[in-house]
């Protein structure tokens, strides 16, 4: 059982942190009303519309959109959540292959919309510590994000180097305009990701470029590795 | 798609039922310019940075006959409704990026204070909404709310500010261009900052009839209330030191205890 000393101390640290998971869920509920003002429209519009089947099939067009925004919307409110009160796995993850993996998996749907995603050539790094699954999933949601700022002809690269006792991914693309309330509530995911991970991670917006950083496996100290008792699962 | 709810705002260009309506609708008819009672031909900018939203809101008023510009950031919507007249509404989304909605509102109301303006908002806190309407929003949605909700408050909006204001207005030899907005007094230009601009066209709107400190507080700084400053004051002393000049007949009359008038003598 935890005793009153495993768990965190309420910090400065601790409330910023804390401040910023609220800031998070907050931007995640907003970008939610923005698909759900569409829906409550078209269901409204559905339920007034004349016998033709043109304007029922619209409604319900625009419904189908919005239900898988509002899906994905809750996904990301679930990892926000979940990345904040289960530990991460620690474990030596070999982030090239990672990378490599993420990058095949995502590159059809870039083609679909015509845009280029490149690797750049990258030297052999050491294992880093982190989740594979997190940290999958953080480069996955930058990239969506990256792609979804993106417009056809643009290029995206992502690249991996070693940076004193830590590994970045760099996500980084050519478009300079504001994200929108959904793509920074995916970025909210890769952020509470990396984090969770006692990684570092910085966004910038214009032109966009991500990049997450995790510990060298080797400068990590055995305490370091092994989640702490409160928070093992 | 044409919706039953949506028609109701344009009763007037329906065929009437009863005599009673029917010549209700030939007063209102009258009263207001076709354009100015019907959507076509009145013109609506959106400023909402949700793409989705903002195309579902665009196609649908433009359904309902209304023309339609989009823009998804601030700064970008202050610069297209700066051009007087441009447009006849503005739906603007609080959240937006480069200049958020309410320092757009507060930028706006001096040159046009008379612009409706329906904020759109997801922040569901009362002091948000307030703030909205005390720097000058005219109404507020929250969302999610229903297309239904907001095609209504447009046509409501729309009719409490279509009495027609024409361009131009005269007291005496003072005369003031809305559109261009020029002053001149018998030939001479007169250089007016916004604000002193703004002050004038409340005066010129009530020509002849006294009016308030509130109002003018209320009208041209979108502060309601009684003054505790005497900021209306200094601005109107400025007003009348460039319309009055000496050997001028005075045109601005101070009513002491209460405000301001505009008249000839």
């Amino acid at each position: 059982m935890a005793t009153a000393s495993d768990l965190p101390t309420v910090t400065g640290e601790f409330e910023v942190e804390q401040d910023g998971f609220y800031a998070d869920l907050a931007d995640c509920l907003h970008a939610m009303a923005q698909p759900l003002t569409i829906l409550r429209s078209a269901i409204a519009m559905l339920s007034l519309a004349n016998e033709s089947e043109a304007p029922r099939h619209r409604c319900l067009d625009i419904s189908s959109r919005q239900v898988d925004r509002v899906c994905n919307l809750f996904a990301s409110l679930q990892t926000l959540v979940a990345s904040r009160l289960e530990s991460a796995c620690s474990a030596p993850t070999d982030l090239k292959a990672l990378l490599s993996q993420t990058v095949e998996d995502q590159t059809p749907a870039f083609r679909e919309r015509g845009v280029d995603l490149a690797t750049a050539q990258m030297d052999p790094l050491p294992p880093a510590l982190g989740d594979v699954q997190r940290t999958e999933q953080a480069i996955s949601a930058a990239l969506e994000v990256a792609l979804s700022a993106s417009s056809q002809g643009d290029r995206i690269e992502i690249r991996a180097n070693r940076v004193g006792r830590f590994i970045e991914v760099i996500v980084a693309g050519e478009q300079c305009r504001s994200l929108n309330s959904g793509e920074l509530v995916n970025l909210s995911v890769v952020k509470a990701n990396i984090l969770s991970q006692r990684g570092q991670y910085r966004l910038s917006a214009e032109p966009f470029c991500v990049t997450l950083a995790l510990p060298v496996w080797e400068f990590v100290s055995q305490s370091e590795k092994t989640p702490p008792a409160a928070y093992a699962n | 798609m044409q919706l039953d709810t949506l028609s109701l705002d344009n009763a007037s260009t329906q065929p009437a039922t009863s005599v009673a309506s029917t010549a209700e609708n030939e007063s209102e008819k009258n009263r207001l310019p076709r354009e100015l009672s019907s959507p076509a031909g009145r013109r609506i900018l959106i400023a909402e940075d949700d793409v989705d939203l903002a195309e579902f809101l665009s196609a649908e008023l433009r359904e309902q006959r209304f023309i339609v510009d989009v823009i998804h950031d601030g700064e970008e919507a202050f610069a297209a409704i700066q051009e007087q007249g441009r447009y006849n509404l503005l739906i603007l989304d609080l959240n937006l990026p480069k200049l958020d909605g309410i320092a757009l509102i507060d930028r706006l109301r001096p040159l046009q204070p008379r612009l409706p303006v329906l904020v759109l908002t997801a922040r569901s806190r009362v002091e948000d909404k307030v703030m909205a309407i005390q720097t000058g929003a005219d109404d507020c949605l929250t969302k999610p709310f229903s297309l239904l909700e907001l095609v209504a408050r447009v046509h409501a909006l729309l009719r409490r500010n279509s009495g027609t204001v024409p361009n131009c207005s005269k007291v005496g030899d003072l005369t003031l261009f809305r559109e261009e907005r020029r002053v001149e007094r018998n030939g001479r230009r007169i250089d007016l900052t916004p604000r002193e601009f703004a002050i004038l066209e409340v005066m010129m709107r009530n020509a002849g009839k006294p009016v308030s400190r509130a109002t003018l507080l209320d009208e041209v700084w979108n502060m309601p209330g009684e003054p505790s400053t005497n900021i209306v004051d200094v601005y109107m002393k400025y007003v009348r030191d460039k319309i009055d000049m000496p050997g001028e007949p005075r045109l601005t009359h101070t009513i002491r205890g209460f405000g301001y008038a505009l008249r000839e003598a």
